[in-house]
């Protein structure tokens, strides 16, 4: 029951996102992603990637915001708006940027919260064994509070809950946050390796984008509420402006005039 | 021409008749009734409203007092001092009524005796606790009170009646609930004991919204009372009792019988709780009490007839009261029956029900006691109407 | 002695009425202001239960709990449902138009009158004496017995099973209880089930031991305090609180005044707000929502 790889998994078409019926956050971004890819979104703090998250993943009413305009689309089907259970039911499934396990509920708890979505796959022993293969440290951890882990082993927890609802469609908001070089090079190795062997779709959004280009398939630059550019890994690791932008700077604010940023201009770009 | 004018004027006048008539009810006696059919307290307040329902009905049904019928304006308060304050307002300065009465908890007195006496209207408290305003010497000319238990009143009866009734050395409990007029009249009762002597042995005052009473009812059985004296709201008198009991002991407690108590006697089959009060029970059987039952059932009250003595009673003084209004009737004329009447009871209470300008509650106060006997299986008289005179 | 038994026997009726306040709170923050009324109405479904099936006790407290378990449902499903997601002061205030409304129905469908279940139920509250100078009634004993019952089942679920767990994720993050797949909804009406089917009891119980009325809401504002000593957020903490409001009630009647015993809980309440003002086991986070 694989889809063909080519299919289009997720489409967001000009999607615009109101914050408080005031202050737009996400200006007309649209990109796709496709089965089994793993796409990232980069952009720097504030460009519109969370707010975007949010918007697929269902969880815009709580910051009292609301796509104003524009499409998403998940296996053809209309999600906007829609509230957060019904789009999880689906098989998207979110990592948070931050409160994502539970503080007190241990490693073991937290594992057991989540509900299977594929009632067809395999049960949740299974899962966790297969959680237990990826991600060993957390064997060692099970009986620690969640509260108490260290960053990695937090992101690691977060991504297991997230994969034992056994997700079509797996939303990361700011893997490497906080963590070191090492830990986050593993982790992005393992999300490849799950998409590989676990058939799951990816959507990475990333401030940190050399880690996110060394798996990602494609890639998207998001800026102030626009998608400014789009192409393959390559494409991206070569052109200039992305390079001294994105790529030397990591999480720093940009220190250029305006009128340099303005060069950007948005593109789209589907495959050839 | 003429018929054309003539028609209008049938017209107008079927018009003004048809739509004025509310407001202006020219034709009744007038009276304004407050009362806590719910809230706070309204199992005390809500049976009176049921008394007078059905006792005026058959009233205007036999042709009304003096040939006009009367016409209660009945209103809820639901035990709030604003509502009780808005109807007040309305009853006298809208409905333009002779008389208003109150039957509910005591914050709703000041609002509505601020404006009897500001409209110089009578107010008539009903089932609720008399204001002091209305007790001898110099009563209020605008507050009058026909409710059975009195404050300063009752304990007078009662401490000597348990004096009488203790055999051996008596050790007096007293148990009142957590408000002014109950600690206030439980203080006085101590007073009195004291001076006849009587060992006081515990007092407590118990808040009301008390989940378990047998706290309050352990302090007083190790203070060692074999005599209990309650004089406070029935839930409040009848629950001490009955945790008194479970923790054992065994002495003799008198309450003040209000209108739950008969039904309560029967139920705890206890022969040593005894009750006193002012106002007979149906186990007496006399022809009033028989009428009461037979028209509560027939109208299908909402409280048991065991309970509606107290609306009844007030209902007969109203009656009266109107009786001795001639028509047409305004407050004035009203505040002069009132201060001269004398309301035969027919059995209801040890004597007939007077009051005078100086006195609002009433000239004597009869106290009968009563308690279950198992050996009869039902409900004696320990002691007959015993007057006490209201000074 | 009899004065431990008492303080036992009270601090039971506070840990039944409290579990429904934390149980509501921790699941989906809310106050519920209604809650002294849930506990009345459970004495009254006893009763109209008690009378209609007629002497049989078994049957008629199954049936109120039943009742109670189902109005907590209804509560949430067509009201509190709608407050999910809003302030947790609108939701309060919804809470306290429901006590009124609850209320008056009572009012309508009971009248005012003093009403005894226990006459109907073909028993008797007798009392036993436990040691020389201590006595407990039936009803005291099924207090304290239903709540060391109810605490324990519960402890156990919340720890073991996997609702239970989904229940306590619930109520820390529901944001993220319900990106994992968590109903929020079946949570939130499973809290108000049981905090209705609880405090129900409560009401049941002091129905049989002590009478039943409209104004026994009181009773269930009366033990707010003990939420707080406790702190809201912590079932733990509601067994200590308990015992020592109760203990302070208690001692007061007997050592200082009967009358002041209205105080004392509050007494102690501003005592724990003053040196520990989230609660014995309450988180400190909480405090602000508060």
């Amino acid at each position: 029951m694989a889809k063909p790889k080519n299919e289009t998994l997720l489409s967001i078409e000009k999607l615009e996102v109101v914050y408080h019926n005031v202050s737009t956050a996400v200006l007309g971004v649209s990109f796709e992603v496709r089965n089994h890819q793993i796409v990232a979104l980069l952009g720097i703090n504030g460009a519109g990637k969370t707010t975007t998250l949010r918007a697929i993943s269902g969880f815009l009413g709580v910051d009292d915001a609301k796509v104003t305009e524009g499409l998403i689309q998940f296996r053809g089907e209309k999600i906007q708006n829609k509230p957060p259970h019904f789009i999880t039911k689906k098989g998207i499934v979110l990592v948070p940027e931050r409160d994502k396990v539970f503080e007190n509920l241990t490693v073991e708890e937290n594992l057991q919260v989540s509900v299977s979505l594929r009632k067809s796959r395999a049960s949740g022993q299974d899962f966790k064994d297969l959680i237990l293969h990826y991600f060993p440290v957390l064997g060692k951890v099970g009986n620690h509070l969640g509260g108490y882990l260290s960053g990695g082993e937090r992101q690691m927890l977060a991504l297991s809950t997230a994969l034992v609802c056994g997700p079509r469609l797996l939303l990361v908001d700011e893997l490497s946050l906080g963590l070191g070089p090492i830990i986050v090079d593993e982790l992005m190795n393992l999300i490849k390796v799950i998409r590989d062997e676990q058939q799951v779709t990816v959507l990475l959004v990333e401030q940190n984008a050399l880690a996110a280009l060394e798996i990602a398939d494609y890639g998207y630059v998001i800026e102030n509420g626009r998608i400014v550019f789009a192409g393959d890994p390559d494409r991206l690791r070569n052109h200039e402006d992305i390079k001294e932008f994105y790529l030397g700077q990591g999480e720093r604010e940009s220190q250029k005039s305006y009128r340099d940023i303005k060069q950007y201009r948005r593109t789209r770009r589907w495959y050839g | 021409m003429m018929k054309k004018s003539l028609f209008g004027i049938v017209a107008l006048a079927s018009f003004m008749a048809l739509f004025l008539t509310p407001a202006f009810a020219g034709d009744a006696y007038l009276v304004g009734f407050s009362v806590a059919v719910t809230g706070r307290g309204s199992g005390i307040y809500a049976p009176v409203k049921d008394a007078f329902d059905i006792y005026f009905k058959q009233v205007n049904a036999r042709g009304g007092i003096n040939g006009h019928p009367v016409k209660l304006i009945i209103k809820d308060n639901a035990a709030e001092p604003s509502k009780a304050a808005a109807h007040a307002k309305k009853f006298v300065t809208q409905d333009k009524v002779i008389l208003f009465m109150n039957a509910a908890l005591s914050s709703t007195y000041a609002p509505m005796v601020q404006v009897a006496k500001r409209y110089n209207v009578p107010l008539f408290f009903a089932g609720a606790v008399c204001p002091d305003a209305v007790y001898p010497p110099k009563a209020d000319p605008n507050l009058y009170c026909s409710t059975a238990f009195g404050a300063k009143y009752d304990s007078r009866f009662a401490i000597p009646f348990i004096k009488n009734q203790a055999k051996g050395p008596l050790k007096l409990g007293l148990a009142a609930m957590n408000i002014p007029v109950s600690r206030g009249e439980i203080d006085f009762a101590e007073e009195l004991a004291k001076g006849m002597g009587i060992e006081v042995a515990g007092k407590v005052a118990i808040p009301p919204p008390t989940p378990d009473y047998t706290p309050f009812a352990t302090k007083l059985k190790s203070a060692g009372a074999n005599w209990v004296y309650a004089w406070a709201p029935w839930g409040c008198e009848v629950k001490t009792f009955e945790a008194l009991r479970k923790l054992g002991w065994k002495g003799k407690y008198l309450a003040y019988a209000h209108i739950q108590a008969e039904d309560d006697l029967a139920r705890l089959k206890d022969d040593d709780f005894y009750v006193f009060g002012t106002n007979a029970f149906f186990a007496d059987d006399t022809e009033m009490h028989k009428k009461i039952r037979a028209i509560s059932v027939k109208e299908k009250t909402i409280y048991p007839y065991t309970q509606l003595t107290e609306g009844w009673i007030a209902a007969m003084v109203l009656e009266e009261i109107l009786k001795k209004t001639p028509w047409p009737p305004t407050p004035e004329k009203v505040r002069t029956a009132m201060n001269q009447i004398k309301v035969d009871l027919e059995g209801l209470k040890g004597g007939p029900l007077v009051w005078t300008k100086g006195n609002h509650f009433r000239t004597v106060n009869y106290y009968r006691v009563y308690k279950w006997d198992s050996k009869k299986n039902g409900i004696v008289i320990v002691k007959d109407w015993s007057p006490l005179k209201v000074e | 002695m009899q004065i431990v038994v008492n303080v036992i026997v009270l601090a039971a009726l506070y840990c039944l009425i409290c579990c429904g306040y934390v149980l509501i709170y921790r699941a989906s923050r809310v106050l519920n202001l209604a809650h002294g009324e849930l506990m009345t109405i459970g004495g009254y479904f006893l009763f109209t239960v008690a009378i209609g099936l007629g002497n049989d006790p078994v049957q008629s407290f199954l049936l109120a709990f039943i009742f109670s378990l189902a109005l907590g449902f209804i509560v949430y499903f067509f009201l509190m449902r709608f407050m999910a997601g809003e302030s947790a002061l609108a939701s309060v205030l919804v809470t306290v138009a429901l006590g009124i409304l609850l209320r008056g129905l009572i009012t309508l469908i009971w009248t005012s009158q003093y009403r005894h279940p226990l006459q109907h139920l073909g028993m008797e509250n007798s009392s036993h004496q436990i040691v020389e100078g201590a006595v407990i009634s039936t009803f005291g004993i099924a207090m304290v017995i239903s709540t060391v019952l109810l605490y324990l089942v519960l402890f156990l679920c919340f720890k073991f099973t996997r609702w239970g767990l989904r229940m306590r994720a619930v109520g820390e993050n529901p944001i993220l209880a319900s990106q994992r797949g968590i109903s929020l909804h079946m949570y939130y009406a499973l809290s108000w089930g049981i905090a209705a089917f609880s405090v129900g009891l409560a009401g049941m119980i002091q129905a049989c031991d002590s009478g039943l009325d409209p104004d026994m809401f009181v009773i269930g504002l009366k033990a707010f305090p003990v939420v707080l000593v406790g702190g809201l957020d912590s079932l733990g903490g509601v067994i200590p609180a308990a015992f020592i409001v109760a203990l302070a009630e208690i001692l007061t009647i007997h050592y200082i005044s009967p009358q002041a015993s209205e105080v004392a809980p509050f007494v102690v309440l501003i005592s724990m707000l003053l040196i520990r003002p989230w609660g014995l086991f309450g988180t400190k986070e909480e405090l602000e929502r508060v």
